[in-house]
């Protein structure tokens, strides 16, 4: 046995007091492309939508960025206006002499910068909703309107 | 007689195998995103006339079937053709169309039952080749 090891089996405090260096190199290399992957995929669109009802959005491939406007999800018991229901539905169909649709997007109570809104319906509530949705809010000067959809990011 | 050694275990490698994995999980990774298409026309960018008449006036209209046929109307030096394609044979359709016309603007309509999703995938596939389409049968 060597002097040295002697030595460092007498002192057991140098045997564990050994100098731990901590290697960052590589988490910083982790870190730098996260950040690199963060800025690209960074945008100043909304993205982040909440849904009231448990309406599933059809899916797209060639669908803009989406803009800021109020938005009228259908589902299937209920049509809503910003979180709020305006109009209650029966699968889908709503009754012929409910003007509620048309009271609920009254130009003087929605906010909507450039008559714009944002349509959000399940895919599968047929058209005639939709078209009935997209009729009203003609009625009422909001003629600029989003179909909004799911898409795979560019 | 015993033979101390010290065994260090070097982490390094394996770290850069985690960065490798890491990259190319985010270059290969597809997110899906909330979009939007757009489907009216806002007023103050149509013309004087149009904006008068209430809506744009399109020379192209698709109207979705309940049989999974797409009829398109055309106007054509002031008569109106129509005919009847499967939904299947439309992206052919469509090149021709393009081709055949220098309009910008489209207008898609469907029969009450058809299903949203069936027209948000029309309306998908008619957007390659004519970016702007408005929905019709609003007025």
């Amino acid at each position: 046995m060597s002097f040295q090891s002697k030595m460092k089996f007498a002192n057991p405090r140098e045997l564990f007091g050994q100098q731990v260096d901590l290697q960052i190199t590589s988490m910083a290399d982790i870190f730098t492309i996260l950040l690199v992957f963060l800025l690209k995929s960074y945008s100043t669109s909304i993205n982040n939508i909440q849904l009231v009802s448990s309406a599933t959005l059809p899916t797209a491939n060639h669908a803009a960025q989406i803009q800021e406007a109020p938005k009228v999800e259908i589902a299937k018991d209920a049509i809503y206006l910003d979180g709020k229901k305006i109009t209650t539905l029966n699968n889908f169909v709503m009754d012929a002499k409910d003007q509620s649709l048309l009271e609920g997007l009254n130009p003087e109570t929605v906010q909507s910068k450039d008559h714009k809104i944002l349509v959000l319906a399940d895919k599968l509530a047929p058209y005639s909703i939709v078209k009935q949705t997209l009729q009203a809010a003609s009625a009422q000067g909001f003629t600029d309107y989003q179909l909004v959809v799911l898409g795979e990011a560019n | 007689m015993k033979m101390d050694t010290q065994v260090d275990v070097n982490i390094t490698p394996v770290i850069d195998c985690l960065t490798v994995l890491i990259t190319f999980l985010l270059a290969s990774a597809s997110f899906l995103t909330i979009a939007a298409f757009d489907a009216g026309y806002a007023t103050d960018k149509l013309s004087q006339s149009t904006a008068e008449k209430g809506a744009p006036e399109v020379k192209i209209a698709f109207n979705i079937l309940m049989n999974g046929m797409v009829e398109i109307s055309r106007e054509v030096k002031g008569k109106i053709t129509s005919e009847s394609v499967a939904i299947t044979a439309l992206g052919a359709k469509l090149n021709e169309l393009r081709s055949a016309s220098a309009d910008e603007l489209v207008s898609l309509d469907a029969e009450s039952q058809v299903n949203y999703e069936k027209v948000i995938e029309t309306m998908d596939l008619i957007k390659r080749q004519f970016p702007q389409v408005v929905m019709g049968g609003l007025e």
